[in-house]
């Protein structure tokens, strides 16, 4: 058999003569699946303005064996907003920020809270993720 | 019925023996699925100086989902013009003058925050969401 599978469209489009962007799934092409989400707390220790202060880290296994792709958000220290990896909350002193940032490997998704700018007192953090079954890299 | 549902193996896999990655498709697992996506442009005032604070503006997005969603932004760097589009902030001396987007959800909007580290001028940059039904909790 040559030509099986599945394809949905969008509405108000008929799915035997439409081109993929206009379909909500086809199967001839891979679609993200989710593998496991949650969230996690992350202590960060207080910054005092050196070198390996106010940072946190938390691994989560992820029991796949190779490097997954993700998506993660953390909520920081000033809002009730969840940040995207690798944004800024700028809510101090103008030039001063807190990112979180995440990476994976055959092990573990890997999630990091660090501060920059003015003294900081310890906090904890929360991070998000969705780790996907699909790889990161092929 | 304890064992149902669809899979689709990619091709040149049996789909009763492939390994959960070798599939395109299973409904055993949860998809990101789109609620809302759109795209747009906003100028954005110069820094107050070199190398001082940049310029921001805030594009809120509303999507009455009543919980925080996952999404994705993509937007342009006033800088890196062979980038057109990235997903981070551009974290210049510091944070001083940040370049690009952060971005953050509540349970009511989508917060595109764009900056600025141009002192020369405002700068316009373009963006683009998508929102999903999958929930950050």
């Amino acid at each position: 058999m040559t030509n099986y599978g599945i394809k949905v469209s969008k509405p108000g489009v008929a799915v035997t003569d439409t081109d993929v962007q206009y379909q909500v799934m086809n199967s001839e092409h891979n679609s993200l699946k989710v593998w496991k989400a949650g969230s996690t707390n992350i202590s960060v220790s207080a910054f005092t303005g050196f070198v390996g202060t106010g940072i946190g880290n938390v691994d989560i296994a992820h029991g796949l064996g190779y490097s997954p792709f993700f998506i993660c958000y953390f909520k920081l220290k000033h809002a009730s907003k969840l940040w995207f990896q690798d944004s800024l909350d700028t809510s101090m002193l103008v030039g001063n920020f807190i990112t979180g940032s995440a990476y994976s490997n055959d092990t573990n998704l890997h999630m990091h809270v660090g501060v920059n700018g003015n003294n900081l007192a310890a906090f904890t953090a929360v991070g998000y993720y969705q780790i996907l079954i699909d790889k990161a890299y092929e | 019925m304890s064992d149902y549902g669809i899979k689709i193996s990619k091709p040149g896999e049996d789909v009763k023996s492939a390994s959960k990655e070798k599939l395109v498709f299973s409904s055993q697992y949860d998809t990101l699925k789109i609620k809302s996506s759109g795209s747009g442009s906003q100028s954005v005032p110069a820094a107050t100086a070199p190398w001082g604070p940049s310029g921001t503006a805030t594009v809120t997005v509303a999507h009455s989902l009543g919980w925080k969603p996952l999404a994705m932004v993509f937007c342009t760097s006033i800088w890196r013009t062979n980038d057109k589009f990235s997903p981070y902030a551009y974290k210049s001396i510091g944070a001083i003058s940040p370049d690009g987007g952060s971005y953050a959800v509540d349970a009511t909007n989508l917060y595109i925050h764009l900056y600025n580290g141009d002192p020369t001028g405002a700068r316009t940059i373009y963006y683009r969401y998508h929102i999903y039904y999958n929930e950050l909790a």
